[in-house]
């Protein structure tokens, strides 16, 4: 299936990202597929910035501030009241950060998907709290520098993919800003369906990645062909489907773009590299397929 | 229509009655009787709106704030650790002026751990912007929900109605139930301000930047609650015209003429008329204040209560470490600047649910009328 | 009766913040002085391309499946695409940035494809405000075809004369049908002639002929080839048949020449000699040896290499590093003496110079030599002012002027690398010297302007481009981002099975069909060149980049931060960071 009916942006200019953030390309996309006929909750994020401050908005479509943990259920209850006003065809979209979903809001999202509420959950991940300044969550990758984890963080990446998976909700899926049109496909065919919709968009930080400005899009290109952060789609937790087959790269070079692994050691490179080629044999062995959403997988340029 | 109910059945029968459209709500004693009659209505198809058995408190409100925004009328009932785990969220409901209604049954705070009513969960949080209602009977916590609804939409500030565990939430009553049509009459459907508009998008609640751009909202809200009194009493009146009851923001009891008037809230109250009867025949002249709103505070009614009043007698079933029992501290800052100074004597008695009797009360006041002037620190009673 | 609940708030639009204004007050375009430009540039494949081919456009069009318009951009250059797809030397695919990924794009496959399964014609519509005039061009191979067709399109009222029988020159002379079928050359001629053109055949023009035309005409072309052969120093009249190889290919009897024949020797290693070894080898027996011995080391001959492959392929043997030295027999060719050859290129003119090279002389059998080591014009025809005698070329400068006024020339004529392509751009330029000069424009402004890159082919689709691309500018492989593009086989054209081909001269290639063809024109990189892929539009964090139609951008100054997301990510080098100052 490839994004139909869009006509035009859901979002304007003027908004205070920093230059290259990852996370607006996000935000902007997934408006942009979802189109004119939708609600947006933002939290304390970074997205809070991009959404604008009173009397701005940056937006196009209605959208409420619900605080830093209760993304998911403030989202359900605009989906309930929608529904019982009659509302239909209106849908629900919740903007969180990596914070908000793998750290404090990951009780509430729990639950909504527990209830298989109907609205669509997008995850903003540049990997820590960076609208606060580069703190390390329990999304920031193992070895990653930020200010509270200055020699590296020790544990490893949550995969909350497969969290979302267990609780059995009928989509959930990966994209990266570096495949645009994979990623509003996912985005409108998690409208097209009822229940909870998780979408994990990894969305690089130019300012907590140590990288120049221009390079957001790139990185995260090389973090998919690298395949540190595969593009799939689980339904039903249970059906893993591969949507983009990578290249493979080497891990070294996903990793050399950013200050923020400058003091790896080879070792470190080395493990991280096995890991990465374990994560995805795993996947790959799960996977039903490799489908691409796009008939023709060439048609990516 | 005649029945006997639970102060909880009593509080789930308003909520049906008054057609709440969506009830996110979590569990917790000795709240859970309400959250599962509802369910049971629920399941039996008598009850027009829909539950959510939610994983929090914390959520439950959230959910309340979101769906109260876009239009929709939302209850949720919690007491004790889920009034404390909600705590951000009523801040946040207040702040969003979106009329919520909750049931709260209170209940002791841990630590220590225990069940028996105590005030403090819900006086806790009487800085987060919502109305507080404290019930006496399984009655008035029935009315209050339906007037509730009045209220908050029309003020568009959430309230919570307040019952005491077990005494309230477990001892069932008689009590008149009036039909569901005369209910409409007095409750209309809601029609709350449109907030999600798409052909007309805004950002809602978004950050504010400047504390010059902050401050208007605070005090809009502050002379909008101070405006709720008037509301509260004219939704009374209505009320009491329509069914037959009526409750003022404070009543007063014998206390025209009375020398010591003793000030009580919730279930205690009850206790309290019969200690008035029983000193009155003794021949003291005492009197009864019952608080029933606590937020906006009442302090014209009060002071007009206690306007001949050399004694005031305030019994607290709850505490504030530091200071002393809440009502006591409230009702002294309320008549701080009125001509009338009675002497304000502080008690704390029945904590987690402690039976405070009636001749408990009787001695605290004959005690008082003895006592040439109040203590620094609130007197503690055991049962 | 259902009342409302009377609101007892003030206003409900200030009680909580309630934000409509939108961020476009926010001019963050001054967040920073840089802005992305799109400037496009000229492809290494255009740029390698005589013809000027804008290779990327075209097969964009094709990739989409529209071979109408590719052919229909393609004719805008190159009035014989279904002949270049062909026999074209590809100078594009050795330059092709692929080759630096995985491998080339099969550019000549896709120009064959494109003249095969296209339908277009040629973009008339000259300007009437230009001055018509009358043009004689004399000679119908590729350079006077494609003269003839560039002054036609320009309005021009052209004539050709042509000496033989039919028009088409070496095209039809020269090159063996199984390379460029009839039925294809006449297709291909006759769009040209579809035009409005003269054509006049059996009509050999000499010295005098000329002075007579010069009287008819105002301009005049040569482009009458190079058809005498260049000789070898040390060819015997007593023995033979020794023949040179142009002349046997447009030999009538070639066929019985080759009857009987055991041994042929062809001399030389260019495509001329190739197909003369490849004709022998369809018209001698199964059992004949053909053998091309030719100077330059074997893997070096100077023809294409897929010729020198199917011609292995056909069972003809190489020979490399031999020159003859003396053609042995009684009354007929039995043997030739061969002589180790070392072959040197002359510095200074940058001609080849044979010298012996180390080993022992070889004697091979032969029973037929055909020579086939280069082609001279017939310089005597003409004055001996336009005359380059070093050369044994007709003299032109970078305009296609001879040095006599209103007397133009081009193709194999002139001094030029003697193939189709080349031959094709050298009419072109006569062309547009022609047309600007009959129109008193200034052609030593204009032409500078439509060279492609650091050589001298000229686009005819720059002239009206409008500066759209930077043709001066080539982009690099090592600018382009190839991330999103996967490591994949080219498609190759099928090929007849070797015995199949020798026993007729039937069309050994098969081009690419449909789905091949688009299959392959997607593995273009289109360095340079936008072809709308959308990535900048979709990747603008402050959705600064607006699409204002088919593959055109623009930027929105006001909002765009710099950050360079667009041109870091363009796969095609086309947009530029620039510093604008306010």
């Amino acid at each position: 299936m490839c994004t139909q009916n869009i006509v035009e942006d859901q979002m304007r200019s003027g908004h205070m990202a920093c230059p290259g953030c990852g996370s607006a390309i996000a935000m902007r996309l997934v408006l942009r597929a979802l189109g004119p006929k939708t609600l947006a909750v933002i939290i304390p994020s970074c997205s809070s910035i991009i959404a604008a401050t009173h009397p701005h908005s940056s937006l196009r479509v209605p959208a409420f501030h619900g605080t830093f943990e209760t993304a998911a259920p403030t989202a359900a209850g605009l989906s309930y009241a929608m529904k019982i006003r009659g509302r239909n065809d209106v849908a629900v979209v919740a903007f969180a950060g990596d914070g908000g979903t793998f750290d404090i809001g990951l009780q509430s999202l729990s639950g909504t998907a527990d209830r298989n509420e109907d609205y669509i959950y997008v995850c903003l991940d540049n990997e820590a709290y960076m609208n606060t300044g580069i703190q390390a969550s329990s999304a920031t990758p193992q070895n990653a520098w930020t200010i509270t984890t200055p020699k590296g963080r020790t544990a490893r990446k949550k995969n909350i993919m497969e969290i979302m998976a267990a609780h059995r909700i009928p989509y959930a899926a990966t994209a990266s800003i570096g495949y645009p049109q994979d990623l509003m496909d996912k985005v409108q065919k998690a409208r097209s369906m009822e229940g909870t919709k998780f979408i994990h968009i990894l969305t690089p930080c130019a300012t907590g990645w140590r990288m120049a400005e221009n390079l957001t899009v790139t990185a995260a290109m090389l973090a998919v062909e690298t395949k540190v952060f595969p593009l799939y789609e689980i339904l039903g937790g249970k059906t893993r489907t591969i949507t983009y087959v990578p290249q493979g790269l080497p891990v070294e070079e996903y990793l050399k773009s950013q200050g923020r692994y400058r003091h790896l050691s080879g070792v470190e490179i080395e493990r991280m590299q096995a890991e990465t080629d374990e994560d995805w044999e795993c996947l790959l062995r799960r996977a039903m397929d490799c489908q691409p959403l796009c008939a023709n997988e060439k048609e990516v340029v | 229509m005649r029945e006997l109910l639970s102060g909880n059945y009593a509080i789930a029968e308003a909520v049906r009655m008054a057609r709440a459209q969506l009830i996110p709500a979590y569990p917790i004693t000795p709240q859970t009787p309400i959250y599962e009659r509802l369910s049971e209505m629920e399941s039996q198809g008598t009850l027009p709106g829909t539950m959510v058995r939610v994983e929090s408190e914390h959520s439950a409100m959230a959910m309340c704030v979101a769906a109260s925004l876009a239009g929709v009328r939302v209850f949720t009932a919690t007491s004790s650790q889920g009034i404390a785990l909600m705590h951000e969220m009523l801040h946040f409901a207040s702040g969003n002026r979106v009329p919520v209604v909750m049931g709260c049954v209170n209940r002791v705070l841990a630590a220590p751990w225990s069940f028996g009513s105590d005030q403090t969960d819900t006086l806790s949080q009487r800085d987060t912007g919502w109305m507080q209602f404290y019930c006496e009977d399984n009655q008035e916590a029935f009315d209050t929900i339906i007037q509730a609804y009045r209220v908050s939409e029309a003020t568009l500030l959430p309230s919570m109605v307040i019952i005491d565990a077990f005494f309230n939430s477990h001892f069932i009553e008689p009590m008149d139930l009036p039909d569901q049509d005369q209910i409409d009459l007095f409750l209309p459907p809601p029609m709350l301000p449109e907030r999600f508009d798409l052909d007309n998008p805004a950002f809602v609640s978004n950050v504010v930047t400047a504390g010059s751009q902050f401050l208007p909202f605070r005090e809009t809200a502050f002379h909008d609650m101070e405006n709720a009194k008037e509301v509260i009493r004219e939704v009374d009146q209505e009320y009491r015209a329509r069914f037959g009851r009526g409750y003022g923001m404070v009543e007063g009891i014998k206390t025209d003429d009375a020398r010591l008037v003793l000030v009580t809230s919730g279930s205690m109250t009850s206790t309290a008329r019969m200690a008035i009867d029983g000193l009155r025949a003794k021949g003291a002249r005492v009197g009864l204040l019952k608080i029933k709103a606590f937020r906006p505070f009442p302090w014209r009614e009060v002071r007009d209560v206690l306007q001949d009043a050399a004694k005031v007698v305030v019994i607290d079933r709850n505490i504030s470490l530091g200071k002393e029992g809440i009502f006591c501290q409230e009702l002294k800052s309320a008549i701080a600047n009125s001509t009338a100074r009675p002497q304000v004597h502080g008690y704390i008695a029945g904590l987690d649910g402690v039976d405070v009797s009636p001749e408990i009360l009787e001695n605290i006041c004959l005690e008082v009328l003895d006592k040439e002037a109040p203590d620094d620190l609130p007197v503690w009673v055991r049962g | 009766m259902t009342r409302q609940i009377t609101l007892r708030v003030g206003n409900v639009e200030t009680i909580i913040p309630v934000s409509r204004v939108s961020t476009e007050v926010f001019k963050t375009g001054q967040w920073s002085s840089r802005k992305p430009s799109y400037r496009q540039k000229l492809s290494p494949c255009r740029e390698a391309c005589p013809t000027g081919n804008n290779i990327p456009a075209m097969i964009s069009h094709a990739s989409k499946g529209d071979f109408d318009g590719a052919l229909a951009l393609l004719l805008q250059e190159n009035p014989l695409p279904g002949v270049c797809g062909r026999v074209c030397y590809h100078p594009c695919q050795t330059k092709c940035n692929r080759n630096e990924f995985d491998e080339t794009v099969e550019i000549r496959a896709l120009e064959r494809a494109i003249a095969d399964l296209g339908n277009a014609t040629p973009p008339t519509g000259s300007n009437p405000e230009d001055r018509k005039t009358a043009i004689a061009v004399i000679g119908s191979g590729p350079a006077g075809l494609s003269a003839a067709y560039f002054l036609r399109l320009f309005g021009h009222k052209v004539t050709i004369f042509e000496s033989r029988r039919e028009a088409g020159g070496v095209l039809r002379y020269g090159i063996p049908e199984y390379r460029l079928p009839k039925d294809i050359l006449a297709r291909e001629i006759g769009r040209i002639l579809a035009l409005g053109i003269d054509l006049k055949t059996d009509e050999r023009i000499n010295g005098d002929g000329l002075e007579r035309l010069q009287k008819e005409f105002e301009y005049i072309f040569l482009g009458i080839g190079a058809w005498l052969p260049e000789k070898l120093g040390v060819v015997p009249d007593e023995v033979g048949p020794i023949l040179y190889g142009l002349d046997f290919l447009c030999d009538e009897r070639k066929k019985d020449l080759c009857r009987g024949k055991k041994n042929v020797v062809v001399i030389g290693g260019g495509d001329v000699a190739v197909d003369v070894a490849r004709t022998a080898r369809r018209l001698a027996g199964p059992e004949t040896v053909i053998t091309m011995v030719a100077p330059e080391k074997e893997g070096d001959f100077p023809a294409i290499p897929e010729g020198i492959g199917e011609a292995k392929e056909e069972g003809i043997s190489m020979r490399g590093e031999y020159r003859p030295v003396q053609f042995l027999g009684r009354d007929r060719l039995e043997q030739v003496r061969l002589a180790r050859t070392r072959v040197e290129k002359e510095p200074v003119t940058g001609t080849y110079v044979l010298s012996q090279g180390e080993g022992d002389d070889l004697l091979i059998d032969a029973d037929m030599v055909l020579i086939s080591i280069g082609q001279r014009a017939d310089t005597g025809l003409f004055l001996p002012e336009i005359i380059d005698k070093d050369f044994s070329r007709v003299f032109v400068n970078s305009f296609g002027m001879t040095p006599l006024p209103r007397l133009y020339a081009g193709g194999d004529l002139v001094r030029q690398k003697p193939a189709v392509a080349d031959a094709i751009l050298s009419g072109k330029r006569a062309a547009l010297s022609i047309h600007l000069k009959a129109n008193g424009y200034d052609a030593e402004r204009i032409m500078p302007a439509l060279a492609l890159g650091q050589g001298s082919f000229l686009s005819m689709g720059a002239y009206n481009e409008n500066g759209q691309i930077d043709l001066k500018k080539v982009a690099q492989f090592a600018d382009l981002t190839t991330l999103l593009y996967r490591k994949t086989k080219p498609n190759a054209q099928a090929k007849s099975p070797p015995e199949a081909r020798v026993t007729g001269f039937r069309e050994v290639t098969k081009g690419l069909d449909r789905h091949a063809a688009i299959d392959e024109a997607k593995r273009c990189f289109y360095c340079g060149s936008c072809n709308g892929c959308d990535l900048c539009f979709f990747l603008c964090p402050d959705i600064s980049i607006m699409k204002e139609g088919d593959r055109m951008y623009s930027v929105k100054t006001d909002y765009c931060k710099g950050c360079g997301i667009c041109a870091t990510i363009c796969p095609r080098d086309v947009i530029e960071l620039e510093e604008r100052l306010p």
